[in-house]
């Protein structure tokens, strides 16, 4: 069976099986219970499989421009001799490895939030852009890896760029940021997080350098304090210039001992008005626990 | 090399540069193609002095889009020596076999769009039913504006009547450009179905037709989200020696059946280009084509094709004599530029076109890697969002690189806009 243009299944949740030799300009086959492909399948430009959580194997010699696999929960593995310029596989938990012979090139490479995977293949060398946001497993880059754009990092177990690639872009859940704020946040300080014009940046900085070091680095100014069931408790605050003030209550938690610093609005004057914001109330009158735990 | 001669054309000017080092002289000729130009001297204390001049002034002029004429191609003109005017114009319009200078394909430099001039290398002629065109025209415009009612002493002008008296007319037979304007003074649309069916229907009476534009129309007109068009399959399929179709507005548009065997340039500004039309023209069998722009825009007006959606282009192979891509005004641009510095078609193309868009630092990053391309005589970006220190680093690319009318992302929270969009 050839089609010409695009052929959308998407949705058809009960198609377990596509007709052998099937070509297509597209195929759009995402949330249906397919768990194999035939193996004669062609398609020319795109292949989409989103959310196909049954699919448990891909044809070997798989070439297509675009391969889309968002949350094919169930897949373990990529076929051998895969040949993709654009693939993405975020959110496919269960992956565990790449083939040991494929072609992934030219394109970018989306492997978000697949926990189970390892590290990337050594035969990857030239991506437009990488994303391994999520990959709390993956460490290093491959040696021979050239990225034109940018690489996202977020949450992922990387801890330095390779030489080759300065002047690349570093995101962080899509927040341009630079090699120290990534791989070294333990050089930050606070006054540089304070200067920094832009917002979304800035909230990147803090998050990587920790809300407990930065409070303590810029100096954070007490506006009330108290005590409850965990001990001492504070409200500080940390003024920022064309932005709010970050304040947040400094607290113990009376069952493990250990100490949150917990972000409220810059509103806040007592420690007890903050507890009872966190807690849904608006009126901290009304907060009245009978224990804390 | 101490001659050298450059060409610039877009749809306002259509002019050549020359420059010759003599000693410690610098001449420059310069004018309309097809003039003889007027010429300028100027001496230097040294030659070393003046073979810097000389530098700096070939530089500009590339920089500024010029392309340097090929001593062995078909834009050869007369120019140099010096002879008749008029015989200057027909060589750059043609080659012996008569066809286009690929020099002509290009006729849209930015969005300030004005009605059109100039067009493959001739003054365009606006036609009107009960004139007499004038003689040896050989491009024409048919549209109809307000500012005739006047003329007409109140009447709306009927650009079918119009139509149809140009394709009766002699001047048809010899038309080899061909522009439809705005199709009526209230909304300014065009090609409607009236219009392909008509000239496909008379197609004998144009048989000289080598490029057509489809839309010239200006944003007083009409804002290029409002123009209308059709599938322009017909078209393709009835003018067999058609070399150049240029399209502005992509409402509505279809090929249908994208094919054509001499076909050289395709052309489509729009402000949003839909991801399907896209795909018709790149599932499409153009064996000639040599040029192909396609003005990207932005998802909030249609403009929906993802860089994914290019990937057949940028495999190299689907065009075998492409030489200049211009994926212009594009929202999606610096996804492109991401892709195509190291995609395959780079090994073919002489020009790449991005201009217009919103590619910022990371974009322009990605388009150094060009630096060990070989094939490519010309990069251009203008209108983007790129900053002063990268540009700097693009200007030291090893062929010319037009980064003006650079903008600034003014606002975090908004971003970047494309140059052309309602």
């Amino acid at each position: 069976m050839h089609v010409d243009e695009s052929l959308s299944l998407a949705g058809k949740t009960k198609l377990n099986k596509l007709p052998k030799r099937l070509s297509c300009y597209e195929l759009d086959a995402s949330k249906t219970g397919l768990q194999v492909l035939p193996d004669e399948l062609t398609v020319e430009c795109e292949l989409r499989l989103d959310g196909c959580r049954k699919l448990a194997a891909l044809p070997r010699n798989l070439q297509v421009g675009t391969l889309s696999l968002v949350g094919c929960t169930a897949l373990t593995s990529l076929p051998e001799g895969l040949d993709v310029w654009f693939l993405d596989v975020s959110g496919c938990t269960q992956l565990t490895s790449f083939p040991r012979k494929a072609t992934i090139a030219h394109g970018s490479l989306n492997v978000h939030s697949c926990t189970s995977l390892m590290s990337l293949p050594n035969y990857l060398t030239h991506l437009g852009t990488l994303d391994i946001s999520g990959c709390p497993q993956i460490a290093e880059l491959p040696p021979g890896l050239q990225i034109s754009s940018w690489i996202e990092i977020a949450d992922s177990g990387l801890r330095g760029l390779l030489k080759r690639m300065q002047g690349i872009g570093i995101r962080w859940r899509s927040v341009l940021i630079d090699e120290t704020i990534a791989f070294a946040p333990h050089r930050l300080r606070a006054t540089a997080v304070v200067k920094e014009k832009n917002a979304e940046k800035r909230r990147v900085m803090i998050e990587r350098m920790g809300f407990d070091r930065f409070f303590k680095d810029a100096g954070a100014k007490q506006i009330h304090s108290d005590s409850d069931p965990g001990g001492q408790r504070e409200l500080l605050r940390v003024p920022l210039q064309n932005d709010e003030d970050i304040v947040c209550l400094s607290v113990n938690c009376p069952s493990t001992g250990r100490h949150y610093l917990l972000r409220v609005p810059p509103k806040m004057r007592t420690c007890h008005q903050a507890a009872a914001w966190m807690a849904g109330f608006d009126d901290p009158k009304l907060y009245k626990p009978l224990k804390e735990t | 090399m101490s001659f050298r001669e450059f060409e610039y054309a877009d749809g306002k000017s259509f002019k050549f540069w020359m420059i010759d080092l003599q000693g410690t002289d610098i001449v420059t000729r310069y004018g309309r193609i097809g003039t003889n130009g007027q010429e300028s001297k100027k001496s230097f204390a040294s030659e070393e002095k003046a073979r810097k001049e000389f530098d700096k002034l070939v530089k500009e002029k590339t920089r500024k889009g010029y392309v340097e004429k090929d001593d062995t191609g078909a834009t050869e003109t007369s120019s140099r020596s010096g002879k008749g005017a008029k015989k200057a114009t027909e060589t750059a319009a043609t080659s012996s076999e008569g066809a286009l200078s690929s020099l002509l394909f290009a006729t849209t430099r930015d969005g300030q769009f004005e009605s059109l001039n100039n067009f493959i290398g001739e003054r365009v002629a606006d036609f009107r039913e009960g004139k007499k065109p004038p003689k040896n025209k050989t491009v024409f415009r048919v549209r109809v504006s307000y500012e005739e009612m006047d003329d007409m002493g109140g009447d709306e002008p009927d650009f079918n009547k119009r139509m149809k008296a140009f394709l009766e007319s002699d001047a048809a037979l010899q038309t080899r450009g061909l522009i439809i304007g705005a199709y009526d003074v209230e909304g300014g649309v065009t090609s409607k179905d009236a219009f392909v069916a008509q000239i496909t229907k008379h197609k004998d009476r144009l048989p000289e037709l080598k490029a057509l534009f489809l839309g010239d129309i200006t944003q007083e007109e009409s804002e290029i989200s409002w123009i209308t068009h059709t599938d322009v399959s017909p078209v393709l399929a009835a003018f067999h020696n058609l070399e150049m179709l240029r399209i502005r507005g992509s409402s509505g548009l279809q090929f249908s059946k994208p094919m054509h065997d001499k076909l050289r340039a395709l052309a489509i500004e729009s402000g949003g280009l839909g991801a399907e039309v896209v795909k018709q023209v790149l599932r499409g069998h153009f064996p000639e084509l040599e040029y192909l722009e396609l003005w990207l825009g932005t998802p909030d007006y249609e403009g929906d094709c993802r860089v994914n959606d290019l990937q057949p282009l940028f495999k190299g192979k689907l065009f075998p004599k492409l030489k200049y891509l211009g994926l212009r005004n594009a929202q999606i641009a610096d996804d492109i530029a991401a892709v195509i510095a190291i995609a395959p078609i780079m090994d073919q193309l002489e020009t790449l076109d991005l201009s217009l868009g919103t590619i910022g630092d990371l974009g322009a990053n990605a388009l150094l890697q060009l630096g060990s391309n070989r094939t490519l005589r010309r990069l251009d970006l203008h209108y983007n969002f790129i900053s002063k220190p990268v540009q700097k680093q693009l200007k030291k690319l090893p062929f010319p690189v037009d980064v003006s009318d650079a903008q600034i992302e003014e606002d975090e929270e908004f971003g970047r806009f494309v140059s052309v969009s309602e």
